[in-house]
């Protein structure tokens, strides 16, 4: 657009691509932002929920004998990491002694503690002093069981459905009603 | 007595709105009146608006220092056992201070533009107190209805929560505000583009001006974005300064289009072009920054960076984000005709075509980053998945990008305006182009295999030296003509031309930074081992062992302290005391890392969990030239100072457009 050597006059105004370019990147960026706002970034998916959980055969803790995971199988399987070092293990605790022993007589849900990188000393000191688990814990000393469930910080719990599916997982301390909303989740995945 | 202060702080604040929203009122009449009395009431407004605020920081700094904690912002971000550096920068510690701090420096830039630009450029006077006024105006708002940090508790808190102990370095306490200072910076230029185009005025007046708010702005944004790498390097143990977080990239993007303005400038300056476009960059680089604001502070991103977020905060960040940027685009759309002088582009070897291409690099840069950081929100909206992108993406495609820019760091500058020629291009980089080939041969052979990394090393070479050859000529020329040293010849030459000789610097201390960049992103090291004491491991020219690690005791912390040897190839030896710090007020863990910093490169350990037995997870970094990081960044801020030397030509700003000074080309 080479104009004459100017006289000051008003330029003609002139529509031009870049103008719809710019408006319409504008509305874009706003729109997506709007609806981007409110959201829970601290919501992480876990890639696990929806594949079958890791079967494991382990030492229980406290007795000789072993624990499979498919020694369960039909129940819903509620997995909890834990450990005596954990500071929030301390604060979901008398939760999961609630819920278990009001949810196990049913004959539908089983708990299952996995006791993590912790010693038996510090485990049965943890227990002793706050409540022992009505129901078994397994042990995985050297986090392997963490690893392969993909456990990020402890406590961290995942549900099981009756096919051996993680229909669920919370990260951090369970409170009824986190732990009530995960139950429905592991119920109504078949 | 100290709750009736902070009061003090809370009505300045409330005042500051009353008196921006006249000054607003104000200018408009003068415009429409044209009654420079109603004006000159405007710009007292602005000048006292930067008093009441720097009142009300104080108000807020002052209840840090003597412990007031029945002000929640005190209470919440600091501790009696806080030593008193860190009381004072808790002030942008948290949302709420921040915030405060910004709403300081525009306020005080307002005034000092105000004040000194105020005889010169009397007709643009009126737009820019507008636009200026309108920014405080929502900063205001936004700090006295939705982050106020002057509300009180009663009775007052027994002591206070905290600061974030991450925050308590040097290198934080000066990040945040150099940061905010290099955004609200842009915003002088951004005013006086919105006068321009207001008035339709198509001269260099404007870019004239600014040029040295631009600069500044430009310097401190640098520095702002390079004090975060540096803090991240040496306190939150990275390992690294730059790990492409969402919250970096929203400080990146108005560097990259402020870059790519500031050189775009100069064909405004000298031939009269781009004007336009110029208005088009400092608008968006002004909008990024607000935009970084939005994506920091609304929390609409997932980033390392865990700030506080508020939705209902984003919601008013947007909306002001919004309002901003309909009135400046709309105003480019609606009257950005205007602007456009008679001159164009008319030669593909031309140090305007060198810019032209220059700010395409920077701007798609801008782009790529932008989409990249905005890529997973869109995602997440359109499809509800979460993806992330992370660093191999903008590696990838950043890499050619920024290869581009350096060339042209090398051609630019030696190349005439107007027009130059294929045989002067030879004459004036066969020998540094046989050079930067030779270098990459020789990086090859020592057995770096990358090809980016030949590349860059290449391109480094190639604009050393034909930037010194360029310097060296004229200083020879001078020589010859005046019968001077070659030091006199040189110093008269820098000493007439600073902005030139200021660019020099610039350029030579980025490619020293880009150095560093190489060797630290190519060639380092890095491992993650779990050690027990006795255990070695080999990390560049180093050999590490680990001895023991002892708990200790710090003035508002416990820590356990890992101590290491090193020893190096050529038999010098040392120690390393990396250590996990506990806060327990806060409840947070910190990694102290713990560095063998040379010239060469650094060792750089960090720990991670401990497991029984004096047994510990270890990170062991060796990173190449990182110091030339750092090294390049203070010759860049040198060289911006030597820049900033130059005065600007008095331009008083006339009714109409100026009369064109150059014959059309």
């Amino acid at each position: 657009m080479t104009t004459e050597p100017q006289k000051i006059a008003e330029p003609q105004k002139v529509i031009r691509w870049w103008h719809f370019a710019l408006i319409g990147v504008m509305i874009m960026m706003f729109i997506l932002f709007a609806a981007g706002l409110g959201r829970d970034t601290k919501f992480i998916p876990s890639p696990l929920v929806g594949k079958p959980a890791f079967d494991f055969d382990l030492k229980q803790l406290g007795k000789e004998s072993n624990i499979k995971l498919s020694d369960y199988k039909g129940k819903i399987v509620i997995l909890n990491f834990w450990a005596s070092w954990c500071v929030t293990c301390r604060e979901e605790h008398h939760v999961l002694l609630e819920a278990a022993n009001a949810l196990q007589p049913k004959g539908t849900v089983q708990f299952l503690g996995v006791n993590s990188k912790d010693t038996d000393k510090g485990a049965f000191g943890f227990m002793d002093k706050r409540g022992h688990f009505p129901y078994p814990s397994v042990i995985d000393r050297q986090g392997r069981m963490a690893l392969e469930y993909g456990v990020y910080g402890m406590p961290e719990t995942f549900f099981i459905n009756k096919d051996g599916v993680i229909a669920a997982k919370h990260i951090g301390a369970l409170t009824h009603k986190i732990l009530a909303d995960k139950l429905k989740q592991a119920e109504a995945v078949q | 007595m100290s709750g009736s202060l902070i009061e003090i702080g809370l009505g300045a604040t409330s005042l500051s709105l009353i008196i921006a929203i006249a000054s607003m009122i104000l200018a408009f009449l003068a415009l429409q009146r044209g009654a420079p009395s109603f004006l000159h009431a405007a710009r007292h407004g602005m000048i006292l608006i930067a008093v009441l605020t720097t009142i009300a920081c104080f108000t807020i700094i002052w209840s840090f220092v003597i412990k007031d904690y029945s002000v929640l912002y005190v209470a919440q971000n600091s501790n009696s056992q806080l030593p008193l550096l860190y009381r004072i920068t808790a002030l942008w510690g948290a949302h709420e201070g921040s915030l405060m701090l910004w709403l300081w420096f525009l306020a005080m830039f307002s005034a000092i533009a105000v004040y000194i630009h105020w005889k010169s450029h009397p007709l643009s006077m009126p737009y820019v107190i507008m636009s200026l006024a309108g920014l405080q105006i929502g900063f205001m708002v936004f700090i006295l209805f939705l982050s106020n940090p002057f509300i009180e508790v009663h009775p007052a808190l027994p002591d206070g929560r905290d600061l974030n102990p991450l925050l308590q370095d040097p290198g934080l306490a000066f990040h945040p505000p150099t940061l905010y200072m290099g955004y609200v910076a842009f915003s002088i230029p951004f005013a006086f583009a919105i006068a321009a185009l207001a008035r339709g005025q198509s001269g260099r007046e404007w870019v004239v001006t600014t040029r040295r708010w631009t600069l500044f702005a430009w310097v401190t944004l640098t520095s702002g974005i390079l004090l975060g790498g540096y803090w991240a390097y040496y306190e939150l143990g990275w390992g690294g300064y730059w790990a492409w977080d969402p919250v970096e990239n929203a400080s990146l993007m108005p560097w990259l289009t402020g870059t790519a303005f500031l050189h775009s400038i100069m064909a405004q300056d000298q031939r009269n072009l781009f004007q336009t476009w110029n208005v088009f960059l400092v608008i968006t680089t002004f909008a990024l920054s607000l935009l970084g604001t939005f994506l920091v502070r609304s929390g609409v991103l997932t980033s390392v960076h865990s700030f506080a977020a508020d939705p209902g905060r984003g919601a008013y960040i947007l909306g002001f984000l919004i309002v901003v940027s309909v009135i400046a685009y709309g105003l480019l759309v609606w009257r950005g005709h205007r602007l456009i002088g008679p001159h164009k582009v008319s030669n593909l070897i031309s140090r305007e075509s060198a810019l032209l291409y220059n700010n395409l690099l920077f701007v798609a840069a801008a782009i790529i980053v932008l989409t990249g950081t905005l890529y997973p929100l869109a995602i997440e909206v359109l499809t509800g998945e979460r993806v992330s992108v992370a660093a191999p993406y903008f590696n990838k495609v950043m890499a050619p990008v920024m290869l581009g820019i350096v060339l042209l760091m090398g051609l630019g500058p030696l190349i005439p305006w107007r027009k130059s020629s294929y045989k002067k291009m030879q004459k004036q980089f066969s020998i540094p182009l046989g050079l930067a080939l030779f270098i990459s041969l020789v990086a090859y052979l020592l057995g770096a295999t990358d090809v980016i990394a030949l590349i860059a090393i290449g391109l480094v070479g190639f604009v050393f030296a034909a930037t010194l050859l360029d310097i060296i000529g004229a200083v020879r020329a001078h020589m010859k003509v005046t019968d001077k040293s070659w030091f006199s010849s040189l110093s008269i030459l820098a000493g007439n031309n600073q902005r030139r000789y200021g660019g020099f610097i610039v350029h030579l201390g980025t490619l020293v930074l880009i150095i560093g960049v190489i060797g630290s992103a190519f060639f380092k090291e890095e491992a993650t081992v779990n050690m027990k004491p006795g255990d070695q491991i080999v990390s560049g020219p180093y050999t590490l062992s680990y001895k023991t690690i002892v708990p200790q005791k710090g003035p508002n912390y416990s820590e356990r302290m890992a101590y290491f040897e090193w020893k190096k190839d050529d038999g010098t030896t040392g120690s390393l005391t990396p250590s996990k710090r506990n806060y327990p007020v806060t409840q947070t863990v910190t990694t102290e890392a713990s560095i063998h910093s040379t010239l060469l490169g650094d060792l750089y350990v960090v720990l991670g969990n401990e497991h029984g037995k004096g047994e510990v997870t270890t990170r062991v970094f060796w990173n190449p030239l990182v110091n030339w990081v750092w090294i390049g960044w203070m010759i860049v801020l040198f060289g911006v100072l030597f820049a900033m030397t130059k005065r600007a030509p008095k331009i008083v700003s006339t009714p109409k457009s100026e009369p064109a000074k150059e014959a059309i080309a």
